[in-house]
């Protein structure tokens, strides 16, 4: 629903995007979302559905353009958010039970930020909870399935966004990542999906997992969609003292700039524990590459195999604490009768789920006297020295690749120990506690299932990935795929 | 406390983990116990691969550093106190409903 108006110089910084609003009535596109949701039913991508708030955003966007009224960069479009970002007056449960009827009183920055700019929320979607998981398996409303093959699982955490894009209710959607969750999803339903830099993208009003690693993200079909909805999103703000106040380059005219001579190393270990049909259709996309002119060559990472045990104790050590604020009295509303204490357990042991209660117990556990040293402590060092490799790469690097998730969509239920689903995520981590940004694009499919590239830039320079995003976009032609 | 293991293992024993249950405010079921230990110490073996290395590096906490944010202290707008009760399971008047804290 996007397209770039030819006859606009460069110069032209934030209008150069045009939505289709001549030809098309934004209240008709936001019942044919309606619609499209209405026969995806059964993939289970959303949580809630907003239909009143969404068509009396679009009778706005009407009024606006019959008034002749400066439209926002997102108008008209139709947008999933993630049901862990904060909305006002809309029902934000982190698909768990704890906060199954709980209505936020703000909107996070984010959404005051689409919402400016004419954006059409439709509904929030479905995520493991608390986006703890790897494949919207742990959601207390049940499983997103995956677009392609509804056995299967979506990806997760953000499976819901993923899906409700891929099956085309909504134009963009916003994720979070916090150790892959944007792009596991964005891999397994081939649609592109990128995590900011850490400080791009205010978290306020993001319900926290692991608050030193939570990033707020787009998804789209597209790379410039991606592009515009980042450039909405990023920016300082006051109220997150983590973001950084750096300019916001034009993310889409960014994208449109040329690849040839851009330098990108394949991260040699990123292939080591992954299905050999998967690293074959990474290959491949790594020729298309070549042919847009990106130079392509072979580096490695020996410490990229100790990424996966560092990040699951920082992100459960963050959590166990984090997660110590849900005691059912302030946010929830679950009435309190007889002893405090006894209640707080009660609601605790019914309200969070399997996958939740573990990480919060073993978050506690690592951080315990006598074991803090043992595991969080060598698990922060470990995280210097991924950080520190990263950049000395990026040192000579544009950018890095490496495969998203190393293995096809699993059939939902087939993995049984929790163990199992962590290593899933074994691609993706690294670059969140590295604080980097990546994206994940379309890479092909084996057996009819998608497979995701991984691409990995410096601090704040989302605008690279992008770019090559692009280039390949119009090399491949990924988003006639499906 | 979990347990070192002659092999320098780290492993959690039932008793251990009722006590770090008890500070997480969880209760467990048996067999919610059973399948837990199994699940934590399976985890815990997996975590090893990092305990034995030797790094000489400052852990890195966070990846930004700490950033210049303080600001006038001036009132500005705040929630609506019936917005702040909206989600409470139950208040009385201008207070939080909680259970008996003491007694």
């Amino acid at each position: 629903m996007v397209r770039i108006r030819p006859t606009m110089g460069l110069n032209s910084v934030l209008d150069q995007v045009e939505i289709l609003k001549e030809a098309i009535d934004p209240v008709e596109r936001v019942y044919k979302a309606l619609e499209k949701i209405e026969a995806s039913r059964e993939l289970n991508a959303f949580v809630t559905i907003d239909a009143e708030g969404a068509l009396r955003k679009a009778e706005e966007i009407k009024r606006k353009i019959a008034r002749g009224e400066i439209l926002g960069r997102l108008a008209g479009l139709i947008v999933a958010v993630k049901d862990n970002i904060s909305t006002r007056g809309l029902r934000t449960t982190c698909s768990s039970k704890m906060l199954e009827n709980y209505i936020p009183v703000y909107d996070a920055t984010v959404i005051e930020k689409i919402k400016a700019e004419d954006a059409i929320i439709i509904g929030k979607t479905n995520m493991d909870e608390f986006a703890m998981g790897s494949s919207t398996e742990t959601s207390f409303f049940g499983p997103t399935r995956n677009f392609f093959d509804h056995s299967r699982v979506a990806g997760g955490s953000s499976g819901g966004s993923a899906v409700a894009v891929a099956c085309g209710a909504v134009d963009i959607a916003l994720g979070s990542d916090t150790g892959g969750s944007i792009r596991n999803p964005a891999a397994f339903n081939s649609i592109v999906g990128l995590k900011p830099t850490y400080g791009r993208v205010s978290r306020y009003g993001l319900i926290a997992y692991a608050s030193s690693l939570d990033q707020i993200g787009p998804m789209a079909k597209n790379t410039l969609s991606t592009a515009l909805l980042l450039q909405v999103i990023a920016g300082w703000d006051p109220r997150d003292s983590t973001t950084l106040n750096k300019p916001v380059p034009n993310y889409v005219e960014e994208a449109l700039k040329e690849t040839s001579g851009l330098k990108v190393g394949v991260i040699k270990e990123g292939f080591d524990n992954v299905d050999k049909k998967v690293s074959e259709k990474a290959y491949d996309a790594l020729e298309a590459l070549k042919r847009v002119g990106c130079l392509v060559e072979e580096v490695s990472m020996p410490f990229m195999k100790y990424a996966l045990p560092a990040y699951y104790i920082i992100a459960m050590a963050e959590c166990s604490s984090n997660l110590a604020r849900f005691d059912g009295i302030r946010y929830g509303g679950k009435p309190v009768k007889g002893k405090w204490e006894e209640q707080l357990v009660k609601i605790r042991t019914e309200c969070f789920g399997e996958e939740a209660k573990r990480r919060i117990f073993l978050g506690t556990f690592v951080l315990s006297a006598g074991y803090k040293e043992d595991f969080y402590i060598k698990a922060c060092r470990v995280r210097r020295r991924i950080y520190d490799e990263f950049k000395l790469l990026l040192k000579n690097y544009n950018a890095l690749a490496m495969p998203t998730m190393p293995v096809l969509p699993w059939k939902i239920g087939e993995l049984l120990s929790p163990l199992e689903i962590y290593m899933m995520d074994i691609e993706t981590v690294a670059v969140n506690l590295a604080g980097l940004p990546a994206i994940s694009i379309p890479a092909g499919f084996v057996n009819s299932l998608p497979v995701g590239l991984q691409l990995i830039g410096d601090h704040f320079d989302e605008a690279t990935l992008l770019r090559i995003s692009y280039a390949y976009e119009n090399e491949t032609g990924f988003t006639k795929w499906f | 406390m979990g347990e070192v293991q002659m092999s320098g293992k780290i492993t959690i024993s039932r008793e251990e983990m009722l006590h770090y249950a008890k500070l997480c405010r969880i209760s467990l079921s048996e067999q919610e116990i059973d399948r837990l230990l199994k699940d934590v110490n399976e985890i815990l073996e997996y975590f090893e691969t990092i305990r034995s290395l030797q790094l000489d590096v400052e852990p890195m906490t966070y990846v930004t550093g700490v950033n210049e944010t303080l600001r006038e202290d001036e009132p500005g707008e705040t929630l609506r106190e019936e917005d702040v009760f909206r989600n409470a399971g139950e208040k009385e008047e201008r207070w939080f409903v909680s259970g008996q804290l003491w007694g």
